[in-house]
């Protein structure tokens, strides 16, 4: 096995690593991002969740927007990796997040990146395979802690690899 | 004391006692409260709880060396898609929740160590010197009968007891009343506590499973446990019921 491809498997085998229950529901072959405001962030034990508005993605429901949840790993389990924080997110924040969705197609699912205001990149692995093969490549340790980002952040804007 | 009349015995006895006493007064020297390690704050598992997951259903990436029997059992529980136990908001117990990823705090008192997890749960080990409590009067229990000892500046704990059915968060890994765990915790630096373990039971494991988790220090209070079954996720569902606004 080459060096990347044995990292990345390293990587990958993390998978929902600390979910506390199955992650059947969602596709983590898939990787998807949407872009909103964050309406509540849940900085709990067995799970941290963002809830975010998306602007006219369901108008006739909702006249402000659709509000998507976002299951990322419980706060212990992100204390350790860089820019979480109980405080990381607030109300009103911009914000796109990269997730693997539900596979009932409601608007969710695992979120694995949170990229803040153009400008702040957040890992929440491990979590939604997809994003982790598309979004990360391994750092020193090859644990998802210091996993190096590989989306470029320009004068607000996401480049994607 | 009753008076015996046997002056001679009854004053052994008072010296007996006494002596007791002075061993139980003085700084015992395995447990000397002044110089015991410092393990305050709050601490989460490193890397060495990812590659332990339960997305491997408790084969620690294959390193958990089964019985046949067990493996089969295993097999079962994963094509059964069985749910660990805090799917449930049940404990994890010993030592599923200290590979789970949630907080740990430390607790020193006097002759006992107590382990705080951000789920909630509580592991009590007495460093008291007592002995294990005959299986027959133990009542089932999450996180098993600890008994620790300090070696200088590590915690060794011996463990028996577990209950049925939470070894590696459960998965189909019942316990069995022979599941012994030998645990040694000690400090790697100041921020950094390894625990090496070993666990045998006949029954489950071909050979001593040996392996260790670290956890490092962080900066972060740990809060009240949150965990509600049906609190956006039950089983294989998810409740994507906003909350409110402002919370």
């Amino acid at each position: 096995m080459k060096p990347r491809i044995a990292a990345l498997a390293s990587l990958l085998a993390f998978g929902t690593a600390h979910a506390h229950h199955s992650a059947a529901m969602f596709d983590s072959t898939k990787c998807e991002s949407v872009s909103g405001t964050v309406r509540n962030f849940q900085w709990v034990y067995p799970h941290t969740w963002v809830w975010i508005v998306v602007p006219g993605a369901n108008a006739s429901a909702d006249a402000a927007g659709d509000i998507w949840g976002f299951e990322f790993p419980p706060s212990g389990s992100l204390a350790l990796a860089p820019n979480w924080s109980r405080t990381a997110l607030e109300k009103g924040d911009k914000v796109t997040i990269y997730y693997s969705p539900l596979r009932d197609g409601r608007h969710g699912g695992l979120g694995n990146t949170v990229v803040l205001s153009g400008t702040r990149i957040l890992h929440g692995a491990p979590n939604a395979f997809a994003c982790d093969e598309k979004l990360w490549k391994p750092g020193p340790s090859g644990s998802p802690i210091d996993a190096i980002s590989t989306l470029k952040l320009e004068n607000g804007r996401i480049i994607e690899p | 004391m009753r008076a015996t009349g046997k002056p001679a015995l009854a004053s052994a006895s008072a010296a007996c006692s006494l002596l007791l006493l002075a061993s139980a007064a003085a700084p015992a020297a395995n447990h000397p409260a002044t110089k015991l390690p410092d393990w305050s704050g709050t601490w989460a598992c490193d890397d060495s709880c990812f590659q332990a997951s339960e997305d491997s259903f408790g084969t620690d990436q294959g390193r958990v060396p089964l019985t046949p029997k067990y493996l089969a059992l295993r097999a079962q529980a994963r094509a059964n898609r069985a749910q660990q136990n805090l799917s449930f908001c049940l404990p994890a117990g010993t030592p599923g929740i200290q590979q789970h990823g949630v907080l740990h705090e430390f607790l020193f008192t006097p002759d006992r160590v107590t382990i705080i997890f951000e789920d909630g749960e509580i592991r009590r080990i007495y460093t008291d010197h007592r002995a294990h409590r005959p299986l027959k009067e133990m009542t089932a229990s999450f996180m098993g009968d600890s008994i620790g000892h300090w070696e200088g500046q590590t915690l060794v704990v011996d463990t028996i007891g577990f209950p049925k059915g939470s070894l590696f968060q459960n998965y189909g890994l019942t316990a069995t009343l022979q599941t012994h765990l030998v645990e040694r915790y000690h400090l790697k630096d100041k921020d950094h506590l390894l625990v090496d373990s070993v666990m045998t039971d006949p029954a489950i494991f071909a050979s001593p499973y040996i392996y260790t988790r670290g956890y490092k220090r962080v900066p972060i209070t740990m809060d009240e446990p949150q965990c509600r079954y049906g609190n956006h996720d039950t089983g294989e569902s998810v409740d994507l019921t906003p909350p409110p606004e402002d919370e």
